[in-house]
């Protein structure tokens, strides 16, 4: 009996040992920056954000995302048979009006949401390469005001979500045509941890 | 008349000094100095500079072989391709009238000279006047010492000088009164002869206006066919553009149609360029009346043409330019001096124009060679 | 009497038969009319710049001759061909460069200035008609030869064309390079060919839309920050380094441009998910809103004398240009071209707009002309973007093929075209003052 303790004991000491080394390692780092005099910080810190090439970005099914949500309930966000897994709208071309087949997410996310006012969303905005760069940013935060306004209307707090757009600067795929453009319409639903 | 030649017999001295003055007149006008226009352009380096001499063309080497007989004998006047008839008229009526004034302005300086000239003539007849009117009163004077001399000396002497005085006086009014009537008469012949020269200038205007009338007249006519049997086609083109419905594909044949009817206006217009260019050559200089000869001359113009344009680079950028140059050249072709009437536009492309022409040199020789001219006037007008 | 009129009458003759021999031979003259030129390049020779024997430390002449062919408005004559360096006028052979072909000759030479720099005197010649058309004397310090030699360039360049050269100019872009599947994003400061680039600004997100101060001195540019889900636009001073954030937040902050005096700059905010053009006060702080469409309005670009301002709007449907006074009132349309257009920049004499036109081509540059709304395309497409007058507003600078971009010059016209040599991704030229 004593043996059985103590091995879970050491068990336990090994396993939070192993978790805070795990912490400090994906908490620390962060690039030096050339001219960071103001208050941005120093950009593009590695970790859950490391991957900025877009070939890991945007799947339906990643971490990237979900770090605001309590981790009891992530499963939930990864289950491809829950709504809550649909964390991308892809729009068609030179668009911003929200396909219907989008319509249960939203409102599954607006639902969680309005169970978690303390919950942050951030809805980030993406276009196609076609067209010049300024106007397509104005075209990916048109399309996430479009999704935030479907949200709220669904029983969200408006002031919980907040929107960014990227334009065509940081696609989903790279290469052209209209199925990789397809691709790159879309906003992404995500809920930072601050 | 015995009088006349009494007088010349009398006072021999001063009738040779006039002849002398009118022969130097003479020989400056044939054996032309230029006293205006740019200094020849290889004066930098040493170079010899040469000369250009205003020779009479139809004197020019008679005793060189006939050319031998073209096999093909074609028409002056190559036929006309489908083109806007009227823009031919109006162009031809242009350059008509471009050419007109370009010789009006030729014969005013002309006539500018020729009074010039007139004026010169009676001031140097009056300075060779003045001189014999001088050298006759001091001759005078010891002729009647001679025959006086049996008379009493002092009384006699002022009553001499007393008619002499009197008769100088006399001299100097006939003098002027002469050269009065000299100069009256040299300007009546001077406007005379402008006016015998606007005369037969206006006779040619009016023979041109009708020639001019004529071909337009039978352009129209052409024009009516043409233009339907133009609308047929353009219907048909349009009908096949629509049903390809490409826009990329109707842009790209609309501006091949603008290039090709630019081209077409282009010949056109060299063609008209070529016709009026002989008619004009031929109403100018009497002995270049055969249709031999005009072929050869546009055969000519066109050897010159080409070889300047190929060697005109045009600054970019430069668009609507229009300008005039006057060339000088001697029998070899080589340039030996090039004038601008009025800018081109600018600095760089009054350099370029210059040094087309400068590149170019010699510039090509006719055949025959009779029909070498010294003096070229180009026009510098691309079309863009 | 009798003998008055002899005498007259003798006059009389003669001064016909001198009008006569005067008259006849000004009327044989043959008319020749040009309708046709041959290529447009110029053709200039730049010989080797002498140097009191020795060898200067920069090759003037191959710089300036690289300068002026860079443009595609003139035909370099290659040294290899040359016969001979002649450094003055003196030194020239005009039969040799003739037979050569060569039309315009410059020769020149630098001696030490006693300062530790240089004074160049060159000469430009008329080999064609073997006489010199102007001579130069340039002073230049220690490290500047390279600079110098730009001002050879500038200065023939402007003989010719009759507009100021741009050789002295900088421009702005930003590459993007992947290392590691990291993608690393860098805002370049360079000559106007690209050589001594340096970089400004570096981040792993994305950065776009550099301006340029009227002065050259400051850079506007837009920044993102992922992690924190926020845009910024930038002005940062390229001597000192030091930054000042004018605008910054969630939505959209972007497109800057500065105004012709340099006070204000106009830009794009969105409230709402609106994006609206506003025009920030440098002096004053002070942020106005000049659209209110509930359409997109952005890319704003203000005119060479400060009273308009153009910007793309999509308020009629798809993105059209449109212009309106810098205070915002009266906006009026001004492409109806192409089924959109985007991105305008006005010419420096303001009399021209470059845009971006799309149609069935494509999205190709596209250059209108003010003054009679005729439109003309100047690029092939089928993706360009970014068009930037260059400071002399004979050139435009531009960007092709969006993600594996590189970036091009076109002439005015359309009518010559160059690449600038870089290595990896670029985008997002904006072309600097003129220099001097």
């Amino acid at each position: 009996m004593i043996n059985n303790k103590h091995s879970l004991i050491s068990g336990i000491k090994l396993t939070a040992v192993l978790v805070v080394a795990a912490m400090a390692l994906t908490a620390c780092g962060g690039k030096k920056n050339l001219r960071d005099g103001d208050n941005m910080p120093a950009a593009g810190d590695n970790g859950q954000y490391g991957q900025t090439d877009g070939m890991n970005q945007g799947r339906d099914i990643d971490v990237r995302g979900l770090e605001g949500i309590d981790p009891a309930d992530r499963a939930m966000f990864m289950d491809p048979n829950n709504p809550l897994s649909t964390r991308i709208v892809y729009f068609d071309n030179d668009s911003s009006a929200i396909p219907s087949r989008f319509s249960q997410a939203i409102q599954a996310h607006a639902q969680y949401m309005s169970q978690h006012p303390n919950l942050r969303l951030r809805l980030e905005g993406n276009t196609d390469e076609r067209g010049t760069r300024e106007y397509n940013v104005a075209l990916g935060e048109r399309r996430a005001q479009s999704v935030k306004q479907a949200i709220s209307l669904s029983g969200a707090n408006a002031s919980q979500i907040s929107t960014i757009s990227y334009g065509e600067e940081r696609p989903a795929e790279l290469g052209s045509g209209p199925e990789v453009e397809a691709k790159n319409r879309r906003v992404e639903l995500i809920y930072p941890a601050h | 008349m015995l009088d006349l030649l009494e007088k010349i017999g009398e006072h021999w001295r001063a009738v040779i000094l006039a002849v002398l003055v009118h022969a130097l007149i003479a020989a400056f006008i044939i054996f032309g100095v230029r006293l205006m226009g740019e200094s020849a352009p290889h004066g930098n380096e040493g170079q010899e500079v040469v000369q250009a001499s205003v020779i009479n063309a139809d004197a020019v080497d008679t005793s060189s072989p006939a050319p031998p007989a073209k096999p093909e004998p074609k028409t002056a006047e190559p036929a006309a391709p489908q083109v806007d008839a009227k823009a031919e008229a109006q162009a031809k009526a242009e350059q008509a009238k471009a050419a007109d004034d370009a010789r009006q302005a030729a014969k005013a300086e002309s006539d500018a000279k020729a009074d010039a000239k007139a004026k010169a003539d009676s001031r140097a007849a009056a300075k060779a006047r003045d001189k014999a009117a001088a050298q006759k009163a001091t001759e005078q004077k010891a002729a009647d010492a001679k025959a006086e001399k049996q008379r009493e000396a002092a009384a006699e002497k002022a009553a001499q000088e007393k008619s002499d005085r009197a008769a100088q006086q006399k001299a100097a009014q006939q003098k002027s009164q002469r050269e009065a009537a000299a100069k009256e008469a040299a300007v009546k012949k001077a406007a005379a002869d402008k006016a015998a020269e606007q005369k037969s200038a206006e006779q040619a205007q009016a023979k041109k206006a009708a020639a001019a009338k004529a071909a337009a007249a039978q352009a129209a006519k052409e024009k009516a066919a043409e233009d339907a049997a133009e609308k047929a086609a353009a219907d048909k083109a349009a009908a096949a553009k629509k049903a390809a419905a490409d826009k990329a594909a109707a842009e790209k044949k609309a501006a091949d149609a603008a290039a090709a009817k630019a081209a077409a206006a282009k010949q056109a217009r060299e063609a008209a360029a070529k016709s009026d260019l002989q008619k004009m050559l031929q109403q100018e200089s009497a002995g270049r009346q055969n249709a031999a000869n005009q072929r050869a001359l546009a055969l000519y113009v066109n050897a010159i043409r080409n070889k300047v344009q190929g060697n005109w680079i045009r600054p970019p950028g430069a668009n609507n330019i229009s300008c005039n140059v006057q060339v000088q050249q001697i029998p070899s072709g080589q340039v030996t001096n090039v004038r601008l009437l009025g800018s081109c536009g600018s600095e760089a492309i009054d350099r370029s124009v210059k040094q087309a022409i400068y590149k170019s040199s010699p510039l090509p020789l006719p055949d025959p060679r009779d029909l070498f001219e010294s003096t070229i006037n180009f026009k510098f007008e691309p079309d863009q | 009497m009798k003998k008055r009129s002899y005498r007259s009458l003798f006059l009389g003759v003669w001064s016909l038969l001198v009008v006569c021999v005067i008259a006849a031979p000004a009327q044989a003259a043959l008319q020749v009319d040009i309708t046709q030129s041959s290529d447009g390049a110029i053709p200039v020779a730049i010989a080797p710049f002498g140097a009191n024997g020795g060898e200067l430390p920069v090759d003037v002449a191959q710089i300036a001759s690289q300068d002026l062919a860079s443009t595609g408005l003139f035909k370099v004559f290659p040294r290899q061909n040359m016969l001979g360096s002649p450094s003055a006028p003196d030194q020239v052979n005009y039969k040799n460069w003739q037979t050569l072909g060569v039309d315009n000759l410059v020769v020149g030479s630098a001696e030490p200035n006693g300062q530790g720099g240089y004074r160049l005197t060159f000469y430009l010649l008329d080999a064609a008609q073997s006489r010199s058309i102007a001579s130069f004397q340039i002073n230049a310090g220690g490290n500047d030869l390279r600079d110098a030699a730009h001002t050879v360039a500038n200065l023939i360049y402007e003989k010719f064309i009759g507009k100021k050269g741009y050789f002295l100019s900088r421009i702005s872009y930003v590459t993007v390079t992947n290392s590691a599947n990291k993608r690393q994003f860098r805002l370049v400061v360079s000559d106007y060919d690209g050589s001594s680039p340096t970089t400004v600004y570096s981040s792993q997100d994305p950065v776009m839309s550099p301006s340029w101060s009227p002065d050259g001195r400051k850079l506007a540019y837009v920044a993102f920050n992922v992690y924190k889900g926020i845009s910024s636009v930038r002005v940062q001073d390229l001597s000192s380094g030091n930054v000042r954030t004018i605008a910054s937040g969630s939505g959209v902050n972007g497109a800057p441009s500065w105004s012709p005096d340099g006070s204000q700059i106009a830009l794009t905010r969105s409230s709402n998910g609106d994006s609206d053009v506003f025009v920030y006060n440098l002096n004053s702080g002070q942020m106005r809103q000049l659209t209110r469409s509930g359409a997109i309005d952005t890319e704003p670009t203000w005119s060479p004398d400060g009273r308009h301002i153009a910007f793309t709007s999509d308020r009629g449907g798809a993105p059209q240009i449109y212009q309106m006074d810098s205070n915002g009132g009266q906006v009026q349309r001004l492409t109806y071209n192409g089924s959109s257009n985007q991105r305008p920049d006005y010419s420096p004499d303001g009399k021209s707009l470059a845009m971006i036109q799309r149609d069935g081509n494509g999205f190709r540059v596209a250059v209108m002309d003010l003054t009679n709304n005729t439109t003309q395309v100047v690029s092939q497409g089928p993706l360009d973007d970014s068009p930037n007058f260059a400071p002399n507003g004979q050139a435009i600078i531009y960007a092709k093929q969006g993600r594996n971009g590189e970036l091009a010059t076109v002439s005015v016209d359309g009518s010559a075209s160059s690449k600038l040599s870089q290595s990896g991704e670029v985008r997002e030229p904006a072309w600097g003052p003129l220099g001097y």
